[in-house]
């Protein structure tokens, strides 16, 4: 109201102005002094608002009458033609100061949807970094706070949607949950509070994570009277709706990482039992076929064949006791894939020492041998999972190599990647074999017992360490196995 | 009494503890067998073993406090025997106390090496010559030298101690832990990291193809030892 009253008198001002402006430049005739009256309605109606532009179009139109129009110094009006003019000039600037101000609202619109475009930006740059849903809603709720200077919090309901905790809030104020009221939000996915149809008594803002009906957290903003602003409104609207996007990004990213998983886990689940028949009850018919040959013939057996018929026994068993092991290890890594497992630095060479070690004492059909470089760096590793897969891998290069080269395990450094591979001159994998074929390869026309367990727990291994397993048919025959580091799992050299 | 090493037994599956008689039998040592943690008690009393060989997971116990329980009085090498195959499991039992770790399923060719490493170790000990000469690796543990193949092998001090730490039980595997508090001080039991750099360096002094050891072995995620024989 006070700022009502100042903008009369500038506005009286202004037209006392043009009074005596008008005696100045009265010599010029009455269309100059109209023109300085016009552009006295013209400034109030920009700068003053419209009342004050109607009341100095009214005072403009008595000063000319009273001061420039004949019989002057009297409102009396001589003429006809007078009034026509008068009523003309009252008209016009009624029209001029409602164009004025229509513009200066347009203007003004499209400033602050240029703000609020801006703002909406800012607060999308800062959400779209995070990546889980606290970090989003702690974000939110400090960006709230900051905008509009209200408290903010989210509530998560229990199970049954009917009890709300307080998850998260900014340190600023405290923020009260109505369970009565945020069940209502999200049964109806409607918003509660001031300027809405719903509870608009209620001193908060209550605004549902969804657009449907459902069990979801709800925002809270304390308002503390029911006042309304539409800026206010408006912004808060602009930021839940940023805060929305970015909680459904991370909520979809966290679901389709979930059901990644799970396909990973389905895959690895399939490998074990594909390939557990298999490689379980062929050893398992020919210790029980050996020894009941023994038990039951040992009368007609020659002492050779008793020796062979043992000997088999005792390698069937051997690989028993490899598939079981390998068995439980993949149980035990499908348990972990999606996890992070606790990786320390390791050095290539000693896991290629390890493993080579325990194959030193071994009766093996081809030689073995290692070619690791002086200066590899070490890699961010689990250093017993990686002597796993470094077995499991020459296992089946001795399984299917042939000829009289050795079988080589060794590490190369390509640029900023280091490999750990195994190269054999076996038969090969098949034509178009792929790894995602892993799964359902059970030696597929391969030679060697177990392969498609053992490269299952290769691939699921190098999965946990970000790996990359890469199969090379190599020129002149055979296969190179890689396990590919990237350049962000090496480093920290031996200087 | 007899001249054969007497190894005690403890280990409730009859299967097992029958074929592990008779292996250490037809090797020439002297097994007594037992089923649990309160017989083996009163047999380590009775019969002095040079060796305990121990299964774990025991009716009245776990086997891994009995290790503990018997380092307080003793050094006699103590084999673990466990079908638990985590690496966590195996470093746990050797940082009891215990000297080597043999996980089930395993061959008996496999025990018996284990066995002989372990009472070599013992023999060692006991003779006090406190050298240790392995393929042309000689380490004087009296007198502080290391030589191979006779020329005497330049060490920072970090390698040497290590090494020495290492001689000290050969064929013993020594934990990461036990190693870093050793060489770096308890404060260092993490800095894992340390060791790959430092025994990578030490390989790289005494081993001819570093990536092939023949006297600095790993043993992935669980520790080092040095060849025994």
């Amino acid at each position: 109201m006070r700022h009502q009253f100042k903008h009369a008198w500038i506005s009286l001002l202004l037209v006392v102005a043009a009074t005596v402006t008008g005696f100045v430049v009265a010599r010029f005739g009455t269309t100059g002094i109209v023109m300085l009256y016009l552009l006295a309605v013209m400034a109030a109606s920009y700068f003053l608002g419209f009342f004050a532009a109607i009341l100095a179009a009214i005072g403009s139109f008595l000063a000319i009458n009273y001061f420039f129009i004949e019989p002057r110094y009297t409102f009396e009006v001589a003429n006809a033609e007078s009034w026509a003019a008068l009523l003309g000039f009252l008209a016009v600037s009624v029209v001029v100061a409602s164009l004025v101000m229509r513009l200066q609202d347009q203007t003004f619109q499209a400033q602050r949807a240029k703000q609020r475009a801006e703002f909406a930006r800012l607060i999308s740059e800062q959400l779209a970094d995070l990546h889980d849903e606290d970090s989003v809603f702690i974000a939110g709720c400090r960006l709230i706070h900051q905008t509009t200077g209200l408290p903010a919090g989210i509530a998560i309901p229990d199970m049954s949607g009917g009890q709300f905790t307080l998850a998260h809030q900014c340190p600023e104020g405290s923020v009260g949950i109505d369970h009565r009221a945020a069940k209502w939000c999200c049964q109806n996915a409607k918003v509660i509070g001031p300027g809405s149809d719903n509870w608009p008594e209620i001193g908060k803002w209550i605004i549902p994570f969804e657009r449907l009906p459902g069990v979801f957290p709800v925002l809270v903003v304390m308002k503390g009277d029911t006042s309304t602003d539409d800026d206010e409104i408006g912004y808060l609207r602009d930021m839940l709706d940023q805060i929305l996007t970015a909680y459904q990004r991370v909520r979809n990213e966290r679901r389709a990482k979930d059901a990644e998983r799970h396909a990973q886990e389905e895959a690895i689940q399939n490998a074990l039992l594909a390939s557990v028949s298999h490689d379980m009850r062929t050893p398992l018919t020919a210790i029980l076929g050996a020894t009941t040959t023994l038990l039951g013939q040992r009368a007609v057996l020659g002492d050779s064949e008793q020796v062979r018929l043992l000997e088999s026994v005792r390698a069937e068993a051997q690989h028993l006791a490899n598939t079981t092991e390998n068995i439980l290890s993949l149980s035990r890594l499908e348990s972990n894939i999606g996890r992070d497992i606790e990786l320390d630095w390791q050095s290539l060479e000693e896991i290629v020492g390890a493993v080579l070690q325990r194959y030193r004492n071994r009766n093996l059909p081809y030689e073995l041998r290692s070619d690791v470089p002086q200066d590899v760096p070490l890699i961010k590793a689990d250093a017993a999972l990686l002597s796993q897969a470094l077995g499991n891998l020459v296992d089946n290069a001795m399984a299917a190599h042939g000829g009289t080269e050795p079988v080589w395990v060794g590490v190369e450094k390509c640029g900023e990647q280091i490999a750990l591979c195994v190269k054999d001159r076996g038969k090969g994998f098949p034509e178009g074999f792929r790894i995602e074929h892993i799964r359902k390869f059970h030696r597929m026309g391969m030679h060697g017992k177990g392969m498609g367990l053992g490269l299952s727990i290769v691939h699921a291994i190098a999965k946990l360490h970000g790996a990359d397993l890469r199969i090379i048919h190599r020129e002149g025959g055979g296969t190179a196995v890689e396990l590919i580091f990237a350049e962000n799992q090496t480093g920290g050299g031996f200087e | 009494m007899s001249e054969q090493p007497r190894i005690l037994v403890v280990e409730d599956d009859r299967e097992i503890s029958r074929f592990i008689s008779s292996s250490l039998s037809a090797a020439g040592y002297s097994p007594s067998l037992t089923a649990d943690l309160a017989q083996a008690r009163k047999a380590f009393q009775e019969k002095r073993p040079d060796m305990v060989i121990l299964d774990l997971g025991l009716p009245d116990g776990d086997g891994k406090l009995w290790i503990t329980e018997l380092r307080q009085r003793s050094d006699v090498p103590v084999l673990v025997l466990s079908a638990r195959q985590s690496e966590q499991e195996k470093v746990a039992c050797l940082d009891c106390g215990a000297d080597d770790y043999l996980a089930k399923p395993f061959g008996v060719d496999e025990m018996l090496a284990r066995v002989r490493v372990a009472l070599r170790r013992t023999a060692m000990m006991i003779l006090r010559d406190r050298v240790y000469e392995v393929d042309g690796l000689r380490i004087d543990l009296a007198a502080g030298t290391v030589e191979l193949d006779g020329k005497p092998v330049k060490l920072s001090p970090i390698e040497y101690k290590l090494l020495m730490t290492l001689a000290q039980y050969p064929g013993r595997v020594i934990t990461h832990r036990q190693l870093l508090s050793a060489v770096w001080g308890s404060e260092y039991v993490d800095e894992t990291h340390y060791l790959r750099i430092h025994m990578g360096r030490l390989r790289a002094k005494i081993e001819a193809i570093p990536a092939e050891p023949r006297f600095l072995l790993t043993d992935p995620g669980i520790g080092y030892r040095i060849a025994a024989s």
